[in-house]
């Protein structure tokens, strides 16, 4: 036998071993290109003060309460306590379709996309293509915002060195907080400092105060990671809504694991 | 002794991964983790929609009737960004389905996993996909 025919023989052999190609999953994505803030490279030097342009991504919104820093622990006050262990995880608002909120859009199952400008600041989330816009102009809060509570309230923000300060107050109360079902009064402030942990982390620090629900205001941290190379994709959420017709009446722990 | 110890563990092992690890809580509101159920059958249709995938399953019993399962996915957005596409479980599929039973008693599943003939598992995420909301991975996500 020639080493020619040999070598052939071997090639072929090599083909007929090789596992049937599959076409169910897609690809490894090529590395992407783009502005900084997607392709995950440091930034332009002439950029100067921090730019929290890009999309983020955190762990989902499952109990707040376990994210308070150390001494900053959540007290339900009696009628917190009462409706944290009656409240029904069949009216999570998540289920309507209906916006998040300030605090827990960033915290939903899917990504968010921040916007920098000096003068406002876009947060968009992909759930539910929501948005909530932070004014860094000092205009303050509309004089009847208390009158005319928002789902995504109202916040005004501003830099203290490399941390965006945002104060937000008039937020509906038929959001929640979390998954886990913790509800609010249109009397909660929330104070939130985001900050570059480093490139492509986000540090989120929340400080939640309602003296309806909470018997002291408590603060809890997370960290979102920069999703380079991905984008916010279409979410209409009552596209194709099958499961509403099918939840029944489910209370306080008997919705949680 | 110490056969009977390992045994044991196997077993408890067993009924730990038999529960499932819910990621978000009003899993409960639509349904019951105490009623798993295995479905095997043809896929007859496929709705890479929001907020959730469905895909419906036809089982035919030993008399030969047919019941058509739907059972809801992933949301399309997660499963896209875990490398699945919406022709990845194709119509005329033979599949297994591990899933769980919605209280109501209708015929609607949550699927866990989606399994070939030949093995192969499709839109079954696992928390080492990376994407977002992948942690929820299975189709056990309950958020929008």
């Amino acid at each position: 036998m020639s080493k020619r025919l040999l070598m052939v023989m071997a090639v072929v052999a090599a083909a007929w071993a090789q596992p049937a190609a599959t076409s169910r999953k897609a690809p490894p994505k090529p590395k992407p290109h783009g502005a900084w803030w997607y392709t995950g490279d440091a930034p332009p030097a002439t950029l100067g003060a921090p730019d929290l342009t890009g999309v983020w991504f955190g762990r989902t919104s499952a109990d707040i309460s376990k994210d308070t820093l150390p001494g900053q622990e959540m007290i339900l006050t009696p009628y917190g306590k009462m409706r944290y262990d009656t409240v029904d995880h069949a009216k999570d608002p998540s289920t309507y379709c209906l916006p998040a909120g300030p605090a827990r859009m960033m915290m939903m199952a899917h990504p968010n996309m921040i916007i920098q400008r000096p003068d406002v600041i876009a947060m968009l989330s992909e759930s539910q293509r929501t948005f909530r816009l932070i004014y860094l102009d000092g205009r303050g809060h509309p004089e009847d915002a208390a009158d005319y509570p928002e789902y995504m309230g109202s916040s005004m923000g501003h830099w203290e060195k490399d941390t965006l300060v945002v104060d937000t107050v008039a937020i509906k109360d038929r959001t929640w907080l979390d998954t886990s079902g913790h509800e609010h009064s249109d009397k909660l402030k929330m104070s939130e400092r985001y900050r570059l942990a480093d490139r492509n982390t986000l540090e989120m620090i929340v400080t939640y105060d309602d003296p309806v629900f909470f018997v002291k205001p408590f603060t809890t941290k997370r960290l979102s990671k920069r999703q380079i190379g991905d984008r916010i994709m279409d979410h209409a959420c009552m596209e194709n809504e099958k499961d509403i017709i099918n939840l029944v009446p489910t209370l306080g722990d008997a919705g949680r694991p | 002794m110490k056969r009977n110890a390992r045994a044991l563990l196997a077993g408890g092992l067993l009924l730990l991964a038999a529960i499932p690890a819910l990621a978000h809580h009003s899993f409960s509101a639509e349904y019951d983790s105490t009623k798993p159920i295995k479905l095997t059958g043809t896929v007859s249709k496929v709705e890479w929609m929001n907020p959730h995938i469905y895909y419906y399953v036809d089982v035919k019993d030993e008399a030969g009737k047919v019941t058509t399962f739907a059972v809801e996915g992933g949301t399309p957005n997660q499963l896209y960004r875990q490398g699945w596409r919406k022709d990845s479980l194709r119509v005329g599929d033979r599949v297994t389905v591990n899933g769980y039973r919605a209280k109501n008693g209708s015929n609607t599943v949550n699927g866990r996993n989606v399994i070939l003939p030949d093995g192969s598992k499709v839109f079954a995420g696992s928390a080492d996909d990376g994407g977002p909301g992948a942690e929820s991975g299975g189709g056990r996500t309950r958020e929008r």
